[in-house]
């Protein structure tokens, strides 16, 4: 008996010493959603962040009055603060809740703030803390992120997080922004090997929009070389993601529209599939439409013996035919290699601007440096090259091999 | 000082007290095994003969001793030769007036010798009475000279009493026995000794489907409340002249028998041996059928998993006893058990072995996921939703909150109490009498749980969690390893909130270390996983028929194989090839 109490009082002690410390209920908690940084005005921090409010939402309860509009699901709030972590604790003052950032999805950074290459010194903490996942998205944002998330509302549904996420996926089926995490960002930062992107997110406020003017002319565009935010769209969801934000180290120095990401993801080998829209090389004044796919890793071989690195860019593509306004018979073998040189050609053009752009400023954004390294034995070898600032000088070829594989069928009238 | 060493006393590591626990460890060489074989097959009467010299079946039953009547003459308990004192001695015994069910009938056999029978009414079947005994004893008969004494009995064996059973006695205590278990005894002037005559005829319940063992594809018989007629039941199924029977008594007032199976030559003699030492050691008054007897056998009775497998299918149990094991069957329980078992054969159920091989595994797959859900999911939900809420999706993060949000409780509570309702339903629902009760349990709980929700006292969620629970515990197809499982769903409950995935983790560290160490007799509970030893192919999936040549290796049967070396004999292949055909 005595041995048994004495076992009990020894477990209740073990217990009360963990005594479920860590424990927290569901509503005990704020997760929050996003995270936007800009430069603040009384303190060194802007800090925002976003949450949802866990009110019910209009539909899917039994509300049964059948309120037309749903309340706000998601509220913003902001602080100045001089540190992240002195924001948090400044902004639990105001909030009944915990804050905890488990499942931030998405980390905003304002385009002043890249700009001004303080994007390391904001961006070290959050690397630190545990609770932000190394899988959060990362945006560069025109003008304040505190703006852009004043705009940042479930537009289908009423998930914040399910829309970003598709948002995401989408991205991936078009090749118009690059799919950067935390975990990528911060690896470029301090790579020696190549330079950290970002996409670019941005508030459309719809004035680029024109709603009765002149009809546009016969000019030819290809749809992606617009720049974040100026999208000739209008309609609720006022955010874009468009574009990529290129950087040297921590600042950012230039900005890609979606045709010149689309470039950067098939040198990169991110791209997975997209509809380029391209003149009829037959009839200038229409357009062909082409579902590309990336057939292979691209190829890419770097040989660092002489004074300069020689890069070879060998990018192949799978293709569809989709649309041909002429109605010219594309599936005939001697048209189809016309199609195909046609396209081969752009391609190549819009890379070897790509490239050019990118030397320029200075910035391996391609990756060509993961591959340059096999070259060398040992680290110290590489990091006295000092790639990042060797790669403007590299004599780079491009190739683009490409092949219609599926015409379509069209009945013959 | 003294708690100091009391405390010291419970930390430090002490050995473990050293005794004599059985194993069943690999067998010795042939001739030896022969002896213990013999052994096993040593007749009942002497270890019967041991059990009444050690605990005395008068001393117990006989409530006023100094009332025998004639002191020397039954100190022995044996019959003696005078009639009337042998009349005394029964009257006595069997409380003859004052009760009632005794019947005492004197008369002359062949209008000459003294004689009376004593039967108890109701046990006995009056046709064999009335027209097989007594209307051949009371004839009479001048064709036949009868002497007197022990040339009577002769006589009245050799060739009046056309009974199927008769046998003679000259035990007290045996004679009691058999008379209260239906025997008529007659008894004789003169003759020294009785005659128990076969003539039980009670009232019994036909042999029915099983109703905790219900399945599909297979015969659907099952155990009744007699004795002999579960022993034909297994009977029937193997016809062999190695399938041994041996009754035991065990309860030491109530007198109840209970019948030990096995199959000579293949099953371990060690394990019957073992079996028959404890069966005879038991002392007590009463075995209320096979789940009495089971915990006063089994080797760890303060263990969560029970050790013995108990079935209610004669099929299953020839089943088991062709693969080595020992069945016993109490008398007056429509069960048996089976010995030594296995963790895994409690997952086994007949239907298995009926269904093709591919069907039978899939089963036993559902049915360990459904074990591992009832154990594990409330737990599991527990410390998801208190630490580890990075693992939860963030859609249904949201929608979890949201639900909690108007809600009073902590999860802990809230599950506690949707647990203990769930089991009070399911106790209720068994106990409502009638038909319906296992209907209205189960409306019950979803009119309970939706109102609980719409009341703002659980979370939807949480409700799905109980439910998918309590199905799984109901998939588990042994009813004692289930209220295992139901059991310790609570010790999980408390590990998740008290220490998240760790405590869990703990949890089935400690859980698996304790059921590791267990035996079922001298079997290690969970081999042939941990040892890992070769099962034939049956442990959880099951491989087809003919591949499963050789019987469980930790049973150590005395015959390991059960089939010829090529089995399917019209596929013309050599027996290394069928080993590799995996069946098409």
């Amino acid at each position: 008996m005595r041995k048994a109490v004495i076992t009990l009082i020894l477990i209740l002690m073990a217990m009360s010493l963990t005594s479920c410390y860590d424990a927290n209920e569901f509503d005990d908690i704020i997760h929050v959603v996003a995270i936007g940084i800009d430069k603040g005005v009384s303190d060194q921090w802007r800090l925002t962040i976003q949450f949802p409010t866990m009110k019910e939402s209009g539909g899917s309860e039994q509300s049964g009055s059948g309120s037309g509009k749903s309340q706000e699901e998601y509220t913003c709030v902001s602080i100045d603060a001089p540190s992240f972590f002195a924001g948090i604790n400044m902004l639990n003052t105001s909030l009944p809740r915990k804050l905890n950032f488990m499942h931030a999805q998405i980390i905003l950074f304002s385009e002043e703030l890249a700009e001004s290459g303080l994007i390391n010194e904001y961006i070290a903490p959050i690397n630190r803390f545990r609770e932000i996942r190394k899988t959060s998205h990362v945006f560069v944002v025109k003008g304040k992120a505190y703006d852009l998330m004043k705009e940042n509302k479930p537009f289908i549904g009423n998930l914040l997080f399910k829309s970003f996420q598709l948002l995401i996926k989408e991205g991936a089926m078009t090749g118009y922004f690059p799919h950067v995490t935390l975990e990528n960002f911060s690896e470029g930062l301090k790579s020696t090997y190549h330079q950290p992107i970002a996409a670019i997110a941005a508030v459309n406020n719809g004035k680029s929009f024109i709603e009765n003017g002149e009809p546009s002319g016969t000019e030819f565009k290809t749809g992606g070389e617009y720049s974040a935010g100026r999208i000739p769209r209008t309609g609720d969801n006022k955010i874009e993601i468009w574009g990529t934000a290129l950087f040297v180290r921590d600042t950012m120095v230039g900005e890609l529209d979606g045709d010149e990401t689309r470039y950067l993801l098939l040198a990169r080998g991110e791209f997975e599939r997209g509809f380029f829209t391209i003149q009829d090389p037959q009839k200038p004044e229409l357009v062909i439409s082409l579902d590309i796919r990336s057939s292979r890793e691209p190829e890419i071989k770097v040989t660092c013996d002489g004074s300069k690195p020689i890069i070879r860019l060998n990018v192949l593509l799978d293709g569809d035919l989709l649309a041909v306004q002429s109605g010219i018979d594309y599936e005939k073998p001697e048209h189809k290699e016309l199609l195909e040189q046609a396209f081969r050609q752009i391609v190549k053009d819009g890379i070897e601007k790509l490239i050019n752009k990118c030397k320029d400023l200075n910035t391996d954004a391609l990756l060509f440096g993961d591959y340059a390294v096999k070259n060398f034995l040992t680290i110290n070898d590489w990091e006295s090259y000092d790639w990042n600032n060797r790669f403007k000088e590299a004599d780079i070829t491009v190739n683009v091999e490409f092949a219609i594989r599926r015409t379509g069928t069209q009945a013959k009238n | 000082m003294s708690l100091l060493s009391t405390v010291l006393n419970l930390l430090l590591y002490k050995e473990p007290p050293k005794y004599d626990r059985f194993e069943l460890l690999e067998d010795e060489p042939e001739d030896k095994d022969q002896k213990e074989n013999e052994d096993a097959a040593q007749p009942i009467t002497e270890i019967k003969t041991k059990v009444k010299s050690r605990t005395g079946i008068f001393k117990r039953t006989q409530a006023k001793p100094e009332q025998e009547p004639e002191q020397g003459q039954n100190r022995d308990g044996k019959v003696t030769k005078k009639l009337s004192t042998n009349l005394e001695i029964i009257k006595n015994e069997l409380n003859f007036p004052t009760n009632q069910d005794v019947v005492i009938r004197e008369f002359k056999i062949m209008q000459k010798s003294d004689a009376f029978i004593v039967y108890i009414d109701g046990m006995v079947d009056k046709t064999t009475i009335n027209d097989y005994i007594l209307r051949q004893l009371m004839a009479p008969n001048p064709s036949k000279t009868a002497g007197s004494g022990k040339d009577l009995i002769d006589c009245l064996v050799n060739n009046l009493l056309s009974v199927n059973q008769v046998t003679r006695q000259t035990e007290y205590g045996q004679i009691i026995k058999q008379v209260l278990s239906g025997l008529t005894a007659l008894f004789v002037e003169d003759a020294g000794e009785c005659i128990l005559i076969e003539s039980r005829g009670f009232d019994k319940r036909n042999v029915s489907n099983p109703l905790t063992e219900t399945i599909i594809k297979g015969p659907h018989e099952a155990f009744i409340e007699n004795l002999r007629t579960n022993i034909t039941l297994v009977r029937k199924i193997i016809r062999n002249k190695d399938l041994v029977t041996e009754l035991l008594p065990t309860g030491k007032t109530d007198n109840t028998i209970c019948g030990i199976m096995y199959i000579k030559g293949i099953v371990n003699p060690k394990v019957v041996r073992e079996l028959k030492r404890r069966i005879v050691s038991i002392d007590v008054d009463q075995i209320q059928g096979d789940g009495t007897l089971d915990q006063l056998i089994e080797d760890h009775p303060f263990s969560l998993f029970p050790q013995i497998l108990s079935t209610e299918r004669p099929d299953r149990t020839a089943y088991f006893l062709m693969e080595g094991k020992a069945a016993i069957i109490c008398d007056g329980t429509p069960y048996a058990s089976v010995i030594p078992v296995t963790f895994f054969d409690m997952f086994h159920t007949s239907e298995d072995y009926a269904l093709r091989w591919q069907y039978g595994t899939f089963l036993r797959i559902v049915r360990m996921i459904a074990a591992c859900i009832a154990l594990f999911l409330p737990g599991m939900y527990v410390a998801l939703t208190l630490y580890h809420h990075e693992m939860i999706p963030t859609e249904l993060l949201v929608s979890l909150a949201k639900a909690r949000e108007h809600l009073p409780f902590p999860t802990i509570i809230e599950i506690l109490l949707m647990e203990i309702s769930f089991e009070l339903i399911r106790e209720a629902g068994i106990r409502v009498p009638g038909v319906i009760g296992q209907t209205l349990g189960i409306i019950g709980a979803i009119i309970l749980g939706q109102a609980a929700v719409t009341a703002g006292l659980v979370s939807p969620v949480l409700i799905i969690v109980i439910s998918i629970t309590g199905l799984g515990s109901f998939a588990i197809p042994n009813f004692s390893l289930a209220f295992g499982v139901r059991i310790s769903r609570f010790i999980f409950i408390i590990c998740g909130a008290i220490a998240g995935f760790y405590g869990i983790a703990a949890g089935i560290f400690i859980f698996g270390g304790l059921a590791c160490s267990l035996k079922s007799f001298g079997v290690p509970y969970f081999s042939p996983v941990a040892p890992k030893t070769t099962s034939g192919h049956d442990t959880i999936v099951r491989m087809p028929p003919w591949m499963q040549k050789t019987r469980p290796d930790f049973i150590n049967t005395s015959d390991r194989t059960r089939m010829g070396k090529v089995v399917r004999g019209w596929v013309a292949r050599d027996e290394k090839e069928t080993d590799n055909d995996n069946g098409r």
